[in-house]
């Protein structure tokens, strides 16, 4: 026994060697290698957080933080569950419609002025619901017929803004369940009850990311289909479950918009999806599938939400968010790409 | 979306020739008939027929020429930004962005007509084009999906146009008839569909006549087999996004002649229905097969399909939900299983 | 220690026509390492690919311990305990050393959906261990050495193939090509580490390693199994003669018709370097056809891609008719007169969907325009008269390529560069690949009629016979680099075993 302990501290020793390392890249290469935690992205959050706190000085107030807590709440959620299916090498266009039909549902089966259901927290399971039943859908397609998934999830955006339409009928229901508007006027700890329910959400994420093989063949999935298949893993029904698990997220992100906004509303997704591809992406969550992470797409969203926040503080217009929110998706899944570049290779 | 040539879709490949050669004679004859009469665009005319025929059962009045005028005339924004997705979607790509550019380019030349006259137009047209022009260089150049890429520019030119319009309607009151001739009606002709008429004989003649036309059709069918050919295919596809956005700033010119006035988001919702004509159409969403009358066509039938909405009483909250479905059925229906290998 | 544990009989198989395999049988005793050696194209890797469960034999059968087995997939054959190591690997770079290892074969380190870690990289680290291989189970892949990936994969192949009722049979495919001296060393160790619980299955093209390493060897030549060896007591030269063949009827080749080349030098490489090969040097001249052999990964396919700007040149130069040229794109070298055959004719060379007339027009259109559009009549006409040169069999010139066969599919991809009068240099990559016998030597009567007009031929031959009869000169590629050259009049050819010593 002891020979062998002996030879694998010399591997070990050899691999962290000095001639390994050379080939490898300097210092910040070797850093955000390390691909558990999202380092070049936490940095990115902290000069963030310094340069709008120098800038000015209502950004590192209390009040600002439970703003800021409250507005990364929803798109927090929703990038827990697009991250899943972005690691496979899949987007889920449809977060924005999923939200609005879900937030109609779930304004609908509370408390409320138009109809005279009170379900309590049976509302809430019932849109999460909704919102997986609009991501099985999506799932299904492209999965069993085949259709690329940007394609079907704008499909899945319009039919979810089509059922709020259908729902909304003309006159917004305003909720009246004390219990779900608490969750957005009440805090705990001196923070949002919203942003408690993304923070389970987001556990609950990096859990199934690691200890299931959901979240394991996520990265199996995204790293080589081809090899997935070959291992004999059944490929289509993980990535399936990819997009339910997105769509149940959305779901609740609904959910959340209505205790947010105290109403049921079809404009009650507006802004969520660049928010949340803009985050994911520039987590570090590649879009080719494979790399990053539940905990990544958080960090960036975080980046995302506190860049719009210190802008307003700032005094932009609040209209070129979306702007620099799509500039950012470009650049940042350029800068991703950049090094992949190679003559005659045929990109889509 | 990077086509790799994998072991498995090598094999896959091999499989279907040898397939293909076991089921050779008759069934050849009869499926070079039916891919003939297809390339001609026979489906989308059969559908369109069946369509109408339907709805004039259903309401008389859907054929007295006033109807079909205010159709054809309905017809030609969708129709212009179907066309230029159809280059696009030929290459095997696709534009997220064409309808919100549609939407922003309206602003601008709802804010530029009164300071600049006809020249505003002018310069509307040749910004689309520049943008249409820098979208297809990072696509090609920094070797990004174009779904992403356009997706980005989308929320781009949203933001710029909710920025340039402050999120408010701009009523074009001062040289409105610069452009309001557009939706004259001459002699019961909708002038606006016979401009997207003409305009779509000359695309339909570039494709037939020019190289250009050949290469974007190889570019679609086999993107490294034309590389190699000699083709230079990254100022084809730059050619269909360049086309794509000249195609939405027309687009938005014609919504000021129409509406007479602008606002962030007026054209916005108008991007899957032109992917929906698109594929009703018959272009292939791999690429390569299709056309540009048949893509007009099938803005056609999508533009009746709406109309009979509202003929048949269907309230028109339920269309994007119809929207939705439609192009994942048609795109199920259309799609070439035997070329596409891998769908993330 | 005698019984069969893994045994092909009489297998077959065809592609397209063109037989792959013809009736093939081989054993694989308990732990015996098995070597397979041939030329590319020999049928080592369709035999391979029966053996591991991607390809099913056409007649023949498949025995494991005796028992008749068909493997419907690859996962299925690993089932069975038939694992294979694979020379493009086929670990994930992004998961950790023990998921690899047990990627869809957890087993009850999965349970109910979740993971028990401790378990499972507790079981990795005993396969590691089991081959001598110190790589700690919970390193991220990617950040291992290509050789330490290796070693990862033949842990995964041992894992899987235990995870069967038998001893494992392991199949490694050319496992050596990409190692240094050392690691191949080290690979070997490992590999008699197998043996002592696995049966092994050796494929290279190296002919010393498989002396080295194999208890038995089988010599593979034009699909058959020609011949059964035993490493101790083989005469190399003998093995060299038995890979290389038989000479081949007269005519096939048209080595009458070859009539040295007078022309002046048409293209002059000096010392090309880029990614996969390094410091070419040669001169081609016109009328000449200059033939480049190699096995897999020798560099030439890359290089051939390089010369018409479709890979990237890091230094050296190029020059055409004495001009310095330097291509960006095969665009580029196009308009100078280049013409270049994708060896994947199917997926690089033809534009399947297209038709005969289009496919012939697509690289020099102008031959068929009259000022700035295209003329049918003319496109017509002229496609009418090469399809009537070449004697392509077609219904008509608007039938798509894809319903052709593949030697009239071939030929049009040809036609496509000659319909150009500027043509200088043609670039074949394995023309005539896949093609039927009668296809073959229509694409070799071509190829010297177009050397007899003054085009320079740059051939990327199929195999070395084809490679020594079409050419005026022949080199030999071997690790990105040139070996050999070997001049190669009618009459005075160089031996076979000669150039293909230069090549493994």
């Amino acid at each position: 026994m002891a020979p062998d302990l002996l030879s694998q501290e010399h591997e070990v020793g050899n691999a962290a060697g000095a001639s390994e390392d050379r080939s490898r890249g300097g210092l910040w290469a070797r850093v955000s290698r390390i691909e558990r935690v999202p380092i070049p992205a936490l940095a990115a959050l902290a000069l963030i957080v310094i340069v709008f706190g120098l800038a000015n000085s209502t950004f590192l107030t209390l009040a600002n933080m439970q703003a800021l807590a409250d507005q990364s709440a929803i798109p927090v959620v929703l990038a827990v569950g697009m991250t899943f299916v972005i690691l496979m090498g899949s987007i889920d266009l449809s977060v924005e419609g999923v939200v609005a039909a879900t937030s109609m549902v779930s304004a609908l089966l509370v408390i409320n002025d138009r109809t005279h259901h009170h379900l309590g927290l049976w509302a809430v399971l019932i849109s999460v619901a909704v919102g997986a039943g609009i991501g099985a859908v999506a799932g299904l397609s492209v999965t069993r017929l085949r259709i690329p998934s940007f394609l079907v999830t704008i499909g899945t955006w319009q039919i979810g803004i089509g059922i709020a339409q259908v729902l909304f009928g003309g006159q917004p229901p305003v909720v009246r369940d004390r219990e779900l508007l608490s969750w957005a006027l009440k805090t705990w700890l001196g923070m949002p009850r919203l942003a408690f329910v993304a923070l389970a959400v987001v556990l609950l994420g990096l859990w199934v990311q690691h200890m299931t093989r959901f979240g394991r063949y996520a990265y199996v999935i995204g790293g080589g289909e081809d090899i997935a298949r070959l291992s004999g893993i059944k490929v289509a029904r993980f990535r399936t479950l990819a997009f339910i698990v997105a769509g149940a997220c959305s779901g609740l992100a609904g959910v959340m918009a209505t205790s947010r906004s105290g109403q049921g509303a079809v404009a009650n997704g507006n802004g969520y999806l660049f928010l949340t591809i803009a985050g994911v992406v520039i987590g570090g969550t590649l879009l080719t599938g494979g790399r990053g992470g539940v905990l990544h797409s958080v960090v960036g969203v975080l980046i995302m939400v506190s860049i719009t926040n210190g802008m307003i503080l700032v005094g932009i217009s609040p209209y070129v968010q979306q702007s620099v929110q799509g500039a950012i998706v470009v650049l940042a899944v350029t800068a991703t790409l950049w090094r992949l570049r190679e003559r005659l290779r045929v990109v889509k | 979306m990077t086509t790799a040539n994998t072991p498995t879709a090598e094999n896959a490949g091999k499989a279907a020739h040898a397939h293909h050669k076991a089921g050779e004679g008759r069934v050849n004859a009869v499926k070079a008939l039916a891919s003939r009469l297809h390339q001609h665009g026979v489906a989308p005319a059969l559908v369109l027929g069946v369509i109408v025929g339907i709805l004039a059962l259903y309401d008389n009045s859907f054929l007295a020429s006033d109807s079909i005028q205010s159709l054809l005339e309905q017809s030609a924004i969708l129709g212009l930004l179907a066309l230029g997705q159809g280059f696009v979607v030929m290459t095997g790509r696709i534009d997220l962005s064409n309808a919100v550019l549609a939407s922003f380019t309206a602003v601008l030349v709802a804010k530029l007509l009164p300071s600049q006259g006809p020249l505003a137009i002018g310069l509307v047209l040749g910004l689309s084009l520049a943008i249409g022009l820098l979208q297809g260089l990072v696509h090609v150049f920094a070797q990004v999906p174009s779904f992403i890429v356009t997706l980005g520019t989308l929320g781009v030119w949203t933001g710029l146009s909710l920025t340039t319009s402050k999120a408010s309607t701009i009523l074009v009151m001062q040289h409105y008839g610069a452009v309001s001739w557009i939706y004259a009606r001459p002699y019961g002709i909708p002038l606006s569909f016979v401009l997207v008429l003409v305009l779509t004989l000359l695309l339909m003649s570039g494709m037939r006549w020019l190289r250009w036309g050949r290469r974007m059709r190889a570019v679609g069918l086999n993107e490294r087999a034309a590389a190699f050919s000699g083709i230079r295919t990254s100022r084809v596809v730059l050619s269909a996004f360049a086309l794509s956005a000249l195609l939405s700033g027309i687009a938005g010119v014609f919504q000021i002649a129409e509406l007479q006035s602008a606002s962030a988001d007026s054209s916005d919702a108008l991007l899957l229905p032109a992917i929906a004509s698109v594929v009703v159409g018959g272009t292939a969403i791999a690429g390569g097969v299709g056309g540009v009358g048949r893509t007009l066509l099938g803005a056609i039938i999508i533009t009746v399909a709406s109309v009979g909405f509202d003929i048949v009483g269907i309230p028109s909250s339920y269309q994007p939900i119809f929207y939705g479905l439609f192009v994942i059925v048609v795109i199920t229906v259309t799609v070439d299983r035997t070329r596409v290998t891998s769908v993330a | 220690m005698n019984d069969i544990a893994f045994s092909v009989r009489g297998a077959s198989k065809t592609f397209g026509g063109v037989q792959a395999l013809e009736d093939v049988s081989i054993d694989v005793r308990r732990r015996e390492v098995i070597g397979l050696i041939g030329e590319n194209g020999a049928g080592k890797s369709t035999l391979l690919k029966i053996l591991s469960g991607i390809h099913q034999p056409d007649f023949g059968t498949v025995l494991l311990h005796g028992e008749p087995v068909k493997f419907r997939s690859v996962a299925h054959a690993m089932r069975m305990g038939v694992a294979m190591v694979f020379q493009e690997q086929s670990l994930l770079p992004n998961i950790s050393v023990a998921e690899n290892i047990y990627l869809g074969n957890e087993g009850t380190a999965v349970k109910h959906g979740f993971y028990r870690w401790p378990l499972l990289r507790r079981r990795a680290a005993e396969k590691l261990d089991a081959i001598g291989s110190q790589v700690s189970p919970r390193t991220r892949t990617e950040q291992l050495s290509f050789a330490k990936r290796q070693m990862v994969e033949v842990a995964k192949a041992l894992a899987t193939g235990e995870s069967s009722h038998h001893e494992p049979v392991i199949l490694l495919d050319e496992p050596t090509s990409v190692l240094e001296a050392a690691e191949i060393k080290r690979l070997f160790d490992v590999i008699r580490e197998l043996k002592k619980r696995a049966s092994v299955v050796f494929v290279s093209h190296r002919m010393e390693e498989v002396l080295t390493i194999c208890d038995r060897a089988y010599v593979m030549r034009d699909g058959r199994c020609v011949a059964e060896c035993d490493p101790a007591s083989v005469d190399v030269n003998e093995l060299y003669r038995l890979m290389v063949g038989r000479d081949l009827t007269d005519g096939y080749f048209a080595e009458d018709q070859q009539i040295p080349h007078t022309g002046e030098v048409r293209l002059q490489v000096s010392q090309l370097t880029g990614p996969g090969f390094a410091d070419i040097s040669f001169d081609l001249h016109a009328g000449e056809v200059l033939a480049v052999v190699g096995v897999q990964d020798s560099g030439r396919e890359t290089l051939a891609r390089a010369l018409v700007g479709a890979a990237s040149v890091t230094s050296g130069s190029v020059t055409l008719d004495g001009r310095v040229v330097r291509f960006r794109s095969p665009a580029d070298a196009v308009r100078a007169g280049f013409g270049y055959i994708p060896g994947e004719r199917k997926t690089d060379g033809a534009l399947m969907g297209l038709t005969v007339e289009e496919n012939l027009t697509l690289a020099h259109p102008e031959q068929v325009m009259r000022g700035p559009v295209l003329s049918r009549s003319l496109e017509q006409q002229k496609v009418a008269d090469w399809v009537d040169k070449l004697k392509i069999k077609t219904p008509s010139g608007s039938t798509p390529l894809g319903s052709l066969s593949g030697g009239n599919q071939q030929k049009v991809v040809l036609a496509k560069w000659l319909v150009d009068p500027g043509l200088k240099v043609l670039i074949l990559d394995t023309p005539t690949r896949g093609l039927d016998v009668g296809a073959k030597a229509d694409v070799y009567a071509l190829v010297r009629q177009l050397a007899r007009a003054g085009i320079a031929v740059l051939l990327l031959a199929d195999s070395l016979e084809e490679g020594i009869a079409m050419s005026h000169r022949i080199v030999t590629m071997r690790d990105g680099r040139i070996s050999a050259e070997f001049e190669c009049a009618p009459g005075a050819r160089p031996e076979r075993t000669a150039v293909l010593e230069r090549m493994v």
